[in-house]
């Protein structure tokens, strides 16, 4: 019987009382509220006809907002307490939302809060989370810091949560299956055809066992490519929507391999316990999660060798990113995509149709790294245990360093190869605090940095740059084009938005750095760099990070936008919400950034 | 370390070839189906191809379908399965995929992206279901010799739709453990709710701890009473409910997770009874103790056309509705000692609110029927000595020999078949008849809600009815007999106009299944599809004959008219709001489409 010890009266309703908090400090931020001081700390937004909530909290930088948990009180005729349900059902009133998008946000705070009692009554602290490797840490990790529906996983059971979420910390044995040559294709880097890469992520007693599976039904194994699959993708789509595929021989269930991987943050994305040398594996899972559905698209898939390819040439061609930066970018390096033969030529339905089965493998972190040292997503920075102590203030306790030293160090590892690339090869990867990971030397000492997502989050202008010369035509059909303004947004939107606007004021609550100083050493590294390719100089205007504001993103209000978002053909179908440009916190006149 | 390391539920087929065979058999038939009921509602227009009985379908593209049919009342299709063929790029092949048709169709049926993904993904999923059955599927004798329970398991589902097994919301493993062809069993997880939040409702008599004493073992009470008083709650306030194992991972653990947090809701684990699904999935029967109940539950899955919860309202009213309904026939000779018709008594409910979604009533109408059970007695609890029960649905299954179970049942009545066949009509007809002239109550009678009752020998004697809580209409005028029902309760009823009740005679018996059973009597039993309907009037008019002062509504119902209006389900489903997300359940809905010649008409 599936019964989770951590629904308690009291997790709960801590949990709930952070992301009430949290709710209405991004509704401030993406400027749905407007926060009126009352005096003493207090705040006050109003949020319908006779309805307001009062906290206890301080502005910061980016027009943002820190609230402090519990301190949220509701004031209406209905005498209700402040939740995020009561919150979300005043929000859907006052707006006039889409019952069905506020039906399915109750569910998605349902999940979240029931992930979030998990974290606190399992969560343990900082100290001991620092001695955990890269993959392990993962499964602490608390989840987008922006979006405040970021565990909604829909599509997820209870069981399936349980099971499946990075925060059960589970280890699994991944299922394999078969795909016929008619529906599959195999792409690789050279030397990463499907037969080697098959022979390095499987040991020879499983190929065998899994060739027996296919000769032991009459098939030929030559006309097959095989690839893993997510248990839950298998029986919930696979099985059903590749019915004829497996009534026919054309798709196989061969088993479960025996290594042993850990789920990380994106739930999807999977790190060899056993065998760290193998490669992370991403899967295709039809669950919604912070907004969109996870599928794997097959042009992601062809495009995704190719794309590491060219970023790995320019990378070790670049003696900056190579010798100085020593930047880790670990590669996409082969992958499968399984066609499912009517979707795909439906472009009109729902996008999560297309993207239903197939493989991407990446090159782990933990091979690039030299002995000593140590990786942990930039996430991790934020994280702060059920105790109330941050993460980073561990890190740096442990190096030694002052706090503003070790932030120095930091921002030296994390800005300058995402800077050069996106100046020098006007590359924007989509650095959040999942995809950007930060290697610390032995005194955990931050030293460099590795970025990830290739092909699914890494964009180029709209117009083309000389530098794109040696672009392979299978990544440049893929990749996403656009303005500079949008490229530069993997600075202002990925890193200050989505994680720097967090980190700042957490450093000034718990390491004493006013956030004055902390973005001045921000703008001290831009600056350095600035200063070291002066040759750039067009490329610095063309990008302008130091302009006075850039436009705000407003993630919440879009996931709470009518119409079934999540039934759009297309994934990224743009929408504008109108909003204030947010002043840029890399803008200094006095520094003339 | 590893959570449930449990195999893939979903076994690879032992013999591939055999596998392919039967997907290619039960997409012919699937495709058949779905070319006739698409042009009996109109949706798309066969073409003369050559010889009488020789059809086309002409589609976009060059494509062409061709096929074999005969006609039949309502202008139906009987398509010869075998007969069909595909001409594209000047090749023609064997039609087997009715996916296949369906993106050849799409144009001339104009469906959106959306509709068309999810048809895809419904047609899949009832294309499987099929291959199931198919290769669970047994001779007519065999058929005739199961029970009601084990019958279920071979029955085909919603003759009119199409997408007869979509359940959308089940993966895999779910439909490989929880539908009624899979035959499987399951255990019901029971939960505990403050009162605050849950309503028991019952018929007269039947207390909370009376019902419970009946469905639960003293062990098993007193276990789970443990459970409540461990949480601080107490276990003769709480009211006890017990929900599908699918229910409870996808929908209550997940969404009520705050109210099990604070305890206003508790866990109390499986009971030890094994259920089995009957036709619709939601409703169950209990294998170790057949006396014990039916239970109807929620599942949040989507069914020939909606979601399949209980909502609040209905749920409620299944009681009093029971009471009601068993009051009138308890009171009214004819259909007490002549028609002996049975109320399968929905004798108590207990229905549960999730706080959230209570306050926002414009959600879509699945969020508002999450939790909830309907108790049923079973059928057999009212059965004499000797007599047999099936669903309606029966007589239009075939078996794996090609026999009709039907005939298997004439045979062994010793009944010529139209002797059997009027035994039949006089079980069905005249109780509905009653309801509905003397009394203005509908049912909805197809072939699942209607459970017929033979006697030893095989003879057609009477009918059991079910499906109170929401099947039930009304007319608008006040009839004394209303009154008997508590306000509350009636004003929960739909009440439609006498010509929109007689369609629980003329649609959901006439075209809903009859339409059907013409086909299976003219070829099974070989009597004409005239004379059968000729074979329908009879008791309608000896109905009429019997009771004259009811000659006004007679009238008004109109049962013997020229046309009626034509139910298009499919049309619905495919180009209204079939897979829609609106507030209200039937809201919207628009069922009808053009008009059908009556076979009960007489010129």
């Amino acid at each position: 019987m599936f019964d989770p010890p951590e629904l308690t009266a009291p997790i709960w309703h801590r949990a709930a009382a952070a992301l009430t908090a949290k709710m209405i400090a991004e509704l401030s931020f993406e400027q749905a509220l407007t926060p009126h001081p009352l005096g003493g700390g207090r705040h006050r937004v109003h949020v319908a006809d006779a309805i307001a909530y009062e906290f206890t909290g301080r502005p910061v930088a980016m027009d943002s907002w820190r609230i402090r948990s519990g301190s949220v009180v509701r004031h209406a005729p209905d005498g209700a307490p402040a939740d995020p349900y009561r919150l979300l059902l005043d929000l859907h009133t006052a707006w006039g939302l889409d019952p069905a998008v506020t039906a399915l946000t109750v569910a998605e705070l349902t999940a979240t809060l029931s992930a979030d009692a998990h974290l606190l009554a399992t969560g343990a602290p900082v100290a001991a989370l620092a001695e955990l490797s890269h993959a392990e840490l993962e499964g602490h990790q608390t989840g987008h810091p922006w979006i405040f529906a970021n565990k909604g996983r829909v599509g997820f059971s209870g069981p399936d949560r349980h099971a499946h979420a990075p925060e059960a910390r589970h280890l699994i044995r991944l299922h394999w299956m078969a795909a016929h040559h008619d529906i599959a294709e195999h792409h690789g880097l050279p030397g990463l055809g499907a037969a080697a890469v098959r022979d390095r992520e499987l040991d020879p007693a499983t190929v065998d066992a899994f060739t027996a599976v296919l000769t032991g039904r009459g098939l030929d194994p030559g006309d097959y490519l095989w690839l893993p699959v997510h248990e839950w993708q298998w029986t919930e789509v696979v099985v059903p929507l590749f019915a004829e595929q497996l009534a026919t021989g054309r798709i196989v269930a061969l088993g479960r391999a025996p290594d042993a991987y850990r789920a990380q943050q994106s739930i999807r994305t999977f790190v060899n316990v056993d065998r760290p040398d193998r490669f992370d594996v991403k899967l295709p899972l039809s669950i919604l999660n912070t907004m969109v559905y996870r599928g794997i698209p097959t042009e992601l898939v062809r495009a995704a060798p190719h794309s590491t390819a060219w970023v790995h040439a320019l990378r070790d061609g670049d003696e900056f990113l190579r010798d100085e930066c020593r930047v880790i970018l670990p590669g996409e390096v082969a992958a499968v995509a399984v066609h499912h033969p009517v979707f795909e030529g439906l472009p009109q339905a729902p996008y999560r149709y297309r993207q239903l089965l197939g493989v991407i493998w990446r090159e782990p972190v933990a091979g690039h790294l030299d002995p000593g040292e140590r990786a942990r997503t930039l996430a991790a920075l934020l994280h702060v245990d059920p105790e109330g102590r941050a993460f980073v203030a561990e890190l740096v306790r442990r190096s030694g360093l002052t706090p503003e030293d070790w932030l120095r160090r930091l921002f030296a590892a994390v800005l300058p190869p995402l800077l050069h690339l996106l100046h020098r090869y006007g590359i924007a990867f989509n650095p959040h605090g999942e995809n950007a990971i930060v290697v610390y030397d032995a005194a955990d000492v931050p030293t460099r940095l590795a970025v990830k997502d290739f092909v699914d989050d890494m964009k180029l202008l709209d117009t083309d740059l000389p530098e794109y010369g040696d672009l392979p035509a299978e990544a440049a059909g893929v990749l996403m084009r656009c303005g500079p303004d949008e490229l530069a947004g993997s600075i202002v939107k990925s890193l200050l938005t989505c994680h720097f606007r967090f980190l700042a004021p957490l450093c000034e609550e718990q390491l004493g750095v006013p956030e004055a100083v902390f973005w001045a050493l921000v703008r001290a590294e831009v600056r350095r760099y600035r200063e070291r390719f002066a040759e750039l100089a067009d490329r610095f205007a063309l990008f302008d990070l130091g302009k006075p504001a850039f436009p705000r993103t407003c993630l919440n209000r879009e996931r709470l936008l009518p119409g079934g978002y999540h039934d759009r053909a297309e994934r990224d179908a743009s929408f504008r919400l109108d909003a204030d440009p947010v002043p840029n916190p890399l803008h200094d006149e006095k520094e003339a950034v | 370390m590893f959570p449930n390391p449990s195999e893939s539920s979903v076994e690879p087929p032992a013999d591939l070839a055999a596998e392919r065979a039967l997907w290619r058999t039960a997409g012919r038939a699937l495709l058949a189906r779905t070319i006739a009921e698409l042009a009996y509602e109109d949706l798309i227009t066969p073409a003369p191809d050559g010889p009488p009985g020789r059809w086309q379908m002409v589609l976009p593209d060059d494509v062409r379908y061709s096929f074999t049919a005969r006609r039949g009342t309502f202008d139906v299709w009987r398509i010869a399965p075998d007969s069909l063929t595909r001409h594209a790029a000047g090749t023609s092949q064997d039609a087997v995929d009715p996916v296949r048709f369906i993106l050849d169709a799409h144009p001339v049926l104009g469906l959106s992206g959306a509709v068309l993904a999810d048809l895809v993904r419904d047609l899949t999923a009832t294309h499987v279901a099929d291959v199931r059955l198919l290769a669970n599927a047994r001779p007519a004798k065999e058929l005739a010799d199961l029970s009601h329970e084990d019958l279920e398991a071979h029955q085909t589902g919603h003759p009119c739709l199409v997408l007869n097994k979509g359940r959308l919301g089940f993966s895999a493993s779910d439909a490989a453990r929880y539908t009624p062809e899979a035959a499987g069993e399951l255990r019901l997880i029971w939960f505990a709710v403050a009162p605050e939040l849950a309503r028991y409702t019952a018929v007269p008599g039947l207390t909370q701890a009376a019902l419970l004493a009946d469905e639960l073992d003293d062990a098993t009470r007193s276990g789970f009473a443990a459970r409540i008083r461990a949480r601080g709650g107490d276990p003769d306030t709480y009211v006890w409910l017990p929900v599908h194992p699918f229910q409870a991972d996808e929908v209550v653990l997940p969404l009520f997770a705050p109210q099990l947090a604070e305890g206003s809701m508790i866990q109390l684990g499986p009971a030890p009874d094994r259920y089995r699904p009957l036709q619709s999935v939601r409703t169950l029967t209990n294998l170790d103790h057949p006396a014990r109940r039916n239970v109807k539950v929620p599942l949040m899955i989507r069914n020939t056309l909606i979601w399949r919860g209980l909502c609040e309202a209905q749920t409620g009213c299944a009681p009093p509705m029971t009471t009601w309904l068993q009051g009138l026939r308890d009171g009214d000779a004819f259909l007490r000692d002549e028609c002996r018709v049975v109320i399968l008594g929905e004798v108590a409910s207990v229905s549960v609110a999730h706080p959230a979604y209570a306050q926002l009533p414009d959600a879509p109408y699945r969020f508002h029927e999450l939790l909830g059970a309907i108790w049923r007695q079973p059928v057999h609890s009212y059965l004499e000595e000797g007599e047999r029960a099936r669903t309606m649905a029966t007589l239009l299954l075939e078996g794996s020999d090609g026999r009709a179970v039907v005939a298997e049942l004439v045979e062994r009545s010793g009944l010529d078949p139209v002797t059997w066949l009027r035994a039949y009509l006089r079980a069905l007809l005249p109780p509905l008849l009653h309801y509905l002239y003397r009394y203005g109550t509908s049912f909805t009678p197809h072939g699942e809600n209607v459970v017929l009752i033979s006697d030893a020998e095989e003879r057609p004697v009477r009918i059991a009815l079910k499906d109170f809580s929401s099947d039930v209409e009304v007319l608008p005028d006040d009839l004394p007999e209303y009154a008997q029902l508590p306000p509350e309760v009636f004003a929960k009823l739909h009440r439609w106009p006498a010509t929109d009740l007689a369609h629980s005679i003329l649609s959901a018996i006439c075209a809903g299944h009859f339409r059907f059973f013409t086909d299976i009597v003219e070829r099974h039993l070989g009597v004409p599809e005239e004379r059968f309907w000729s074979l329908v009037r009879e008791p309608i008019d000896a109905y009429h004959a019997r009771f004259p002062e009811l000659a006004p509504q007679f009238a008004a119902f109109d049962l013997l008219g020229p046309r009626f209006a034509k139910v298009a389900l499919n049309r619905e489903q495919l180009t209204g709001g079939g897979f829609h997300d609106r507030a209200e359940r039937d809201g919207d809905f628009d069922l009808m489409h053009g008009t059908a010649a009556n076979p009960l008409h007489r010129p």
